[in-house]
């Protein structure tokens, strides 16, 4: 009798273990950013501070699909798709649109898909870059039935394509014939098509869409606009727009191109919401655009607004909301608050509630310059998040005395004859210096959060740009005179504008460094646990100082060991750093810049960190098309 | 040619110049080693060809002011190269010009030994 009980106590214990232990196995990674929270967190503990050290290459792949640019030929490669693992097999998709299935231990492909798409054909108009691909898997398979586990990638002409993840076949059930036409929903100003570079989505049996466009050549281009659609049969649901409706026909943009996030339990989805056009001369939209360079919170099955808040007003520097804001749950004041962490171009951390929006470390509105161009009314105020200590400071670091003396002083001289009154100073005609611009502060990347402990990890640029307008007539002439030299037309603007690195004439940078940090934060009080230059720069193969840090593309990932993975720096190489010192322990150089997230899996009991390095000519002009899986020794 | 001991010298520097040559060709075609096709590393092929030359020369020619002034300018492209090493992280080639310093070193001390004589 007892042995019986025995038995059946461990037939129970088994049956309630193997859920678990299949979990475990498998440690997923089913989504650009790790799970559709937005956490890039991996349970994974194989690989901890001790041992990472003896970390190796398990497997290494080139998939053939990188274009190095040159004269008549199709620009520069940017792949910045972070790979699936998921239904056991590793998939990543190429700045050519195919996917391909790998097996997750050996690097041997399964099959590959190829997208048709204008992109990959010779003397392609438009540049290869993908993001990756979204999964989804019906709740209840249909045994025996294809596309019951589903992959989508999009295309640079506005195409999602299905594939039934097993095959590698396109599901004829999605779409016509498994490509849905998303460029049929592109009917106002339809100036160039939706390019589909981020993945959309997952929530439920639905997709959620955004798109990404072409930046400052006309002021009505394609107003924002994001889909719900059926993950089956690619069936609109519904639709939001971000343009106010009297405005769309003049103003295009402030569209969603970053990844978005998804809280299943809660019906919510959030959206992070880029600048409107023109970027960077606002004198023609000076009506409310609520939308415009926000967090936007919808229902997820309905579409309807759930909550907004605008992080710029009048937005006149480019400052898109540029990545999945991170949805995390902090325990506070004996409390637990559903948060969420929008991290930005502008180096704030927005932590909001983010079932009500409301902030949970304060914002201030604070009083901001205001333009001197004719038409522009700046806004008077801008918010300003205080804590957690934005990742970017204030005012511009100081002339770097190094690139001034090398240059002959000339850092010096055009700093003097900008306009800068520290953040969120206008555009102006004659040059304003901006920091963080554009490309600066935090990327798309976002950052990664350790959900047991709100840990908050987030890598961040200091950048400098300049941005001058120029007045219609005059770039007319100008365009003329230089060609595309001149800047971006933004036409039906009565502005042009021109932006581009405060460098000295031999490339160097004119401002202090560091260049990039990576951070920590503890979500529970704000604070800044620690911050460090991170990664080096790389002029002419040189490497200089680990002070400097380096400017970085693409975020950092999390694992349960107390482990970051993180490639993005300038330097081609990928590093772990330990999560409670922000100190690395381990570096390996790839073939470019690992400019995309990386992903962590575990299979057949071994743990994986799977970088894809493919290069981004913002960082740096070497691209390539190396994915690379590491694992401890056997 | 100049005596043994002095020949050592300079033939150091020669065996590090061609050190340093291979190492810089390497890492110039080679797309892992992180400076492939880098302006850094063709400096450096182009300095270490130049001190080849120079190393040969001195060699037969053994002293005089050609000699001497050749011996100099191999000082400043070992110190030059070494430093392009340091940044463009390459250990061995800063581990060459550690060899062509020490013949230079050895050149140097022979030399002054043989005034001293």
């Amino acid at each position: 009798m007892k042995n019986r009980f025995s038995q059946r106590a461990c037939l129970l214990a088994a049956a309630l273990l193997w859920p678990a232990a299949a979990r475990a196995e498998g440690q997923d990674w089913s989504d650009f950013n790790g799970n559709a929270m937005g956490q890039k967190y991996s349970t994974a503990s194989q690989i901890t501070p001790a041992n990472v050290k003896n970390l190796g290459v398990a497997w290494s792949l080139h998939t053939g699909d990188v274009s190095y640019g040159g004269a008549g030929k199709m620009p520069k490669t940017q792949w910045q798709s972070t790979p699936l693992f998921v239904n056991n097999t590793v998939y990543v998709s190429t700045p050519f649109f195919r996917i391909f299935a790998i097996e997750p231990d050996t690097g041997k492909v399964k099959w590959i898909y190829a997208a048709k798409t204008m992109s990959n054909e010779p003397n392609a108009k438009f540049r290869g870059r993908n993001r990756g691909m979204a999964y989804w898997a019906a709740a209840n398979p249909v045994a025996g039935q294809s596309c019951q586990k589903m992959l989508y990638i999009g295309t640079v002409e506005g195409q999602l394509h299905a594939i039934d993840a097993d095959s590698g076949q396109l599901c004829q059930g999605f779409g016509n014939h498994g490509i849905l036409n998303v460029n049929q929903w592109n009917t106002i100003n339809p100036k160039f098509p939706f390019e589909l570079n981020q993945p959309p989505v997952v929530y439920k049996d639905m997709l959620v869409l955004g798109w990404a466009g072409i930046d400052s050549l006309w002021q009505a281009s394609p107003p924002g606009s994001v889909f719900g659609l059926d993950a089956r049969t690619g069936t609109k649901r519904w639709d939001f727009q971000t343009i106010p409706e009297n405005m769309r026909n003049k103003i295009g943009t402030a569209n969603v191109w970053a990844a978005m996030s998804v809280d299943v339990a809660n019906g919510m989805v959030y959206l992070p919401v880029s600048s409107p056009e023109n970027n960077f001369y606002g004198g023609d939209r000076l009506q409310d655009m609520p939308y415009a360079t926000s967090v936007t919170a919808l229902h997820a099955d309905t579409g309807q607004v759930a909550w907004v808040r605008q992080l710029v007003h009048h937005d006149l520097w480019d400052l898109d909301t540029n990545s999945a804001p991170t949805l995390v749950n902090i325990p506070k004041d004996g409390k637990t608050i559903p948060a969420l962490v929008q991290a930005t171009k502008q180096g704030f951390l927005f932590v909001l509630n983010r079932l009500t929006g409301e902030p949970i470390y304060p914002i201030v509105e604070k009083p901001v310059p205001k333009s001197n161009v004719p038409g522009e009314i700046a806004s008077a105020t801008q918010p300003w998040v205080p804590t957690p200590a934005p990742t970017v400071g204030d005012r511009f670091p100081g002339i770097f005395k190094v690139a001034d003396w090398a240059g002959g002083g000339q850092c010096s001289r055009d700093y003097a004859s900008y306009r800068d009154e520290g953040r969120f100073t206008p555009p102006s005609t004659g040059g304003t210096v901006v920091m963080p611009p554009t490309a600066g502060g935090v990327e798309w990347g976002g950052g990664a959060v350790d959900p047991t402990t709100q840990t908050y990890v987030v890598n961040s640029s200091n950048l400098v740009r300049i941005y001058q307008l120029i007045a219609r007539n005059e770039f007319n002439a100008l365009e003329k005179k230089i060609g595309p030299a001149a800047g971006s037309p933004n036409f039906g603007s009565p502005y042009a504008s021109r932006t581009f690195n405060f460098f000295n004439q031999w490339g160097m940078p004119c401002w202090n460094p560091p260049y990039g940090t990576l951070s920590s934060y503890d979500l529970k009080t704000g604070k800044l646990l620690w911050r460090h230059p991170f990664g080096q720069v790389q002029q002419w193969g040189f490497y200089m100082p680990e002070s400097w840090g380096s400017v970085t593309i693409g975020g950092p990932v999390i694992t349960k060991s107390g482990l970051i993975f993180i490639g993005a720096s300038m330097d081609s190489r990928v590093r772990a750093v330990d999560l409670r010192t922000g100190n690395v322990l381990w570096k390996h150089l790839v073939a470019a810049p690992a400019v995309a997230t990386p992903a962590v899996y575990t299979y057949k009991g071994r743990q994986y960190v799977l970088f894809a390095a493919g290069g981004n000519n913002l960082v740096s002009p070497r691209v390539g098309d190396q994915l690379v899986a590491f694992t401890l020794p056997n | 040619m100049g005596s043994l001991s002095r020949g050592r010298g300079t033939w150091f520097i020669i065996l590090a110049s061609i050190t340093g040559l291979a190492v810089s060709l390497y890492d110039y075609v080679t797309p892992e080693s992180g400076i492939d096709q880098s302006g850094g590393v063709l400096l450096v092929i182009v300095a270490m060809g130049l001190m080849l030359c120079a190393g040969l020369v001195v060699a037969l020619l053994g002293s005089g002011l050609v000699a001497g002034i050749l011996l100099f300018l191999i000082l400043l492209d070992i110190a030059g190269t070494a430093t392009a090493g340091y940044f463009l992280e390459s250990p061995l080639l800063m581990g060459a010009m550690l060899i062509a310093a020490i013949g230079w070193i050895l050149r140097l001390s022979v030399r002054a030994q043989r005034n001293r004589q």
